[in-house]
């Protein structure tokens, strides 16, 4: 699969992959950035390390985002993409302090 | 490898610059225009055309804050600058929403209220938010836009197979095709490092709103994580009132604390909270004029006393964070980069338009008859010459409409901005039926409403171009100038379309 | 006045940096000289570019110290870059007088 006609092959697999590359990216960013603040917390004040952790996210973002469009395989990118956003939302959802 | 790769990022070009394309140049056009939103504000608001004051006296403007909002919970005060001459009291009316109401520095008089959101109210919130109130779709859209426009600028350099070698290439003799994309490659590469560091601190201005859960997760032991991230990182001090009256001691000493502290420069606001409370206190935020930095500098005072209650300073990644959104919002004085960003803006917007020129010059044989093709051709002309259109009808809705003026229930600032979306959703329409004739109508529609903006100007204010150049009045000049440039590179446009539409037809009869 | 003075050797400084580097590229020098550069013309033309836009940045930090000074010097280079193009298209005469030294 090498020209762009086979990559618009199928609008359901454009469909899940500008999904991915949207709704997706943003979820594996979300992740990274929660859980690089809970790991650079331990070194900074908390206000730092969320600042820092969430400016870093728009480059993960920009990262997955075009990965998302490059990547042949629709699996692939539903593990990681969609494990990322599975695991922000575990994350978001069970801390202690959110009702 | 390498070549699908290219071809990935060729399709996501393609398509993600067609889709957002149109929100993209909005953000773009409104962006550049927001570079001057406080001269724009003078051009619509005659009655702020005032010279800036020699010194600052904060009690008659208390005093007018005490007739206009008695019962405001808090009275904000924008003080002057050399950009805004007036001082703009900010306070909250019966329903919680946010009002303002100029004022006269030096008497703290109100000035007559001039009826327009103009650009600090309208053109700079559109450039971020879009005026969605909705929730905060507006902010998330011009995310997802500016997301979008990183990994165009990126899928760009990556589809361009040589961006060093032909950096400098531009061969407008060519046709019309290959200048065409000349011209898109050469604002996209010379213009990248201006468009990617804008982009991306453009994101980050809004980190807190793009990335909430960072803040909320990271202090998910407190009651009420959001408002603590803020108490820590951004510094906010609050106290309820205390329900018994009480008189607010006298503000210059706190001004002069407030300078002693921030090495002579003053306050860029101050604000009341709980006027009349005996537990009122005085805010203080530290200009910016003089950084780079948004900063977050800031002082509070007790009410009563005057003793400073809390002093705040942002530690260095917040402050880092705060830099990189001071070089977006460009709030300091400095007059040569406030040019230079309103040009790398204007490029931007010729690097969408001509992106949009190369999908339908690329399309045109093949799918000219189709559907879709003439709905990207009517979008292509609405969000181009429509919105610059729309702008300028804006501008002379502002010339035209008495002082007084309503209509249907609205008031006079809502009916502007009707007047900018009808006229931008009418020319949508008018690209969707004329087709790429469209341009050239429009073309001259720009020319002539910019025309008579610096006319109606002149009429209507006694501010001719002449007086405002004689009395280097810059920002009302400056205005009236921009607009006949326009005017000009409107005529030109259109009659170059004007050609190149006779080229064609000679082609099509001959050929 | 030496705020302007810096000011315009900032922009100069930029846009003869650039212009430099654009005749280092062999499509342009063609249109400009005529004929072929050279190796060694390369290199000399690309050095002597890079050293302009340095020069450049010592004006611009010499106006407005770091803060304002690295921002005007990247919003000079933007400018520089365009107005290259543009002179390459239309005036080429406005590259070869800054470029007229010997190389």
């Amino acid at each position: 699969m090498s020209t762009s006609g086979g990559m618009a092959q199928g609008w359901l697999r454009t469909v899940q992959r500008i999904g991915l590359a949207v709704a997706g990216g943003y979820g594996f960013s979300l992740a990274a950035v929660v859980l690089l603040a809970w790991l650079l917390s331990a070194v900074l004040p908390r206000s730092e390390a969320v600042v820092l952790a969430a400016m870093l996210g728009f480059l993960v973002y920009l990262g997955v985002s075009l990965w998302a469009f490059a990547e042949q395989r629709l699996l692939t990118l539903w593990l990681v993409l969609g494990g990322g956003s599975l695991a922000a939302w575990v994350m978001v959802s069970l801390a202690p302090g959110v009702a | 490898m390498v070549a699908s790769w290219r071809e990935s990022m060729r399709w996501q070009h393609t398509w993600v610059g067609l889709v957002l394309g149109a929100l993209l140049f909005a953000i773009f056009w409104m962006g550049s225009l927001s570079v001057f939103d406080k001269e724009i504000d003078r051009w619509m608001m005659p009655a702020t055309r005032l010279e800036p004051p020699e010194s600052l006296s904060l009690a008659p403007a208390l005093a007018s804050a005490r007739k206009v909002a008695p019962d405001a919970s808090r009275w904000r005060l924008m003080l002057p600058t050399s950009r805004s001459p007036q001082m703009r009291l900010y306070y909250p009316d019966a329903g919680g929403d946010l009002q303002f109401v100029d004022l006269e520095p030096g008497t703290g008089r109100p000035l007559p209220p001039q009826g327009t959101l103009a650009g600090s109210e309208f053109i700079f919130p559109f450039h971020f938010s879009l005026h969605l109130k909705a929730g905060q779709l507006g902010y998330w859209l011009v995310g997802l836009a500016g997301m979008a426009m990183l990994s165009l600028l990126v899928s760009g350099l990556v589809v361009h197979r040589k961006p060093i070698q032909d950096l400098f290439t531009f061969r407008a003799h060519k046709r019309l095709g290959r200048a065409n994309l000349d011209l898109h490659n050469l604002t996209g590469v010379v213009g990248l490092p201006f468009h990617f560091i804008m982009t991306l601190s453009g994101l980050v201005i809004f980190v807190n709103i793009y990335f909430p859960d960072a803040a909320t997760l990271a202090y998910d032991d407190a009651a009420d994580p959001q408002g603590r991230f803020i108490e820590e990182g951004l510094g906010r001090f609050s106290r309820p009132p205390a329900g018994e009256p009480g008189t607010l001691a006298p503000l210059e000493p706190m001004l002069e604390r407030a300078r002693a502290a921030w090495s002579g420069e003053g306050p860029a606001f101050v604000r009341v909270w709980h006027p009349g409370d005996a537990a009122s206190y005085v805010e203080m935020r530290r200009s910016n004029q003089n950084m780079v930095r948004i900063n977050r500098d800031q002082l509070y005072f007790d009410g009563g006393t005057g003793e400073v209650l809390f002093r705040f300073e942002a530690m260095p990644l917040m402050k880092t964070q705060r830099f990189i959104s001071g070089l977006h919002f460009i709030q300091f004085d400095h007059w040569p980069l406030r040019w230079l960003y309103f040009g790398g803006g204007l490029s931007g917007c010729v690097m969408i338009v001509t992106g949009f020129i190369f999908w339908l010059q690329a399309r045109r044989k093949r799918h000219a008859g189709q559907g879709a093709f003439r709905l990207v051709e009517g979008l292509t002309v609405g969000s181009v010459t429509g919105i610059i259109l729309a702008t300028l009808a804006f501008f002379v809705a502002n010339r035209l409409l008495p002082l007084e003026a309503r209509f249907a229930g609205y008031e006079r600032a809502a009916l502007e901005v009707w007047v900018f979306f009808l006229v931008w959703l009418g020319a949508f329409v008018h690209g969707w039926l004329q087709r790429s004739d469209a341009w050239r109508g429009q073309c001259w529609a720009i020319a002539m409403l910019a025309v008579a903006a610096v006319a109606l100007n002149a009429v209507t204010t006694g501010d001719h171009l002449l007086k405002t150049l004689a009395e280097g009045y810059w920002p009302v000049a400056g205005m009236d100038l921009m607009l006949l440039a326009g005017a000009a590179v409107a005529v030109w446009s259109a009659r170059r379309l004007t050609q190149h539409r006779a080229v064609r037809l000679r082609e099509v009869e001959f050929g | 006045m030496v705020d302007g003075l810096l000011l315009l050797a900032v922009f100069a400084c930029a846009y003869t940096g650039m212009a430099w580097l654009a005749l280092s590229q062999e499509r342009h020098w063609r249109a400009v000289r005529g004929g072929t550069p050279g190796r060694a013309r390369i290199r000399r033309l690309r050095l002597g570019g890079a050293l302009w836009l340095l020069l450049s940045l010592v004006w611009a930090l010499l106006r407005d110290a770091a803060h304002f000074g690295v921002p005007l010097w990247v919003m000079a280079l933007v400018a520089g870059g365009f107005a290259v193009a543009l002179a390459l298209t239309w005036k080429p005469r406005c590259i070869e007088v800054v470029t007229a030294l010997r190389h």
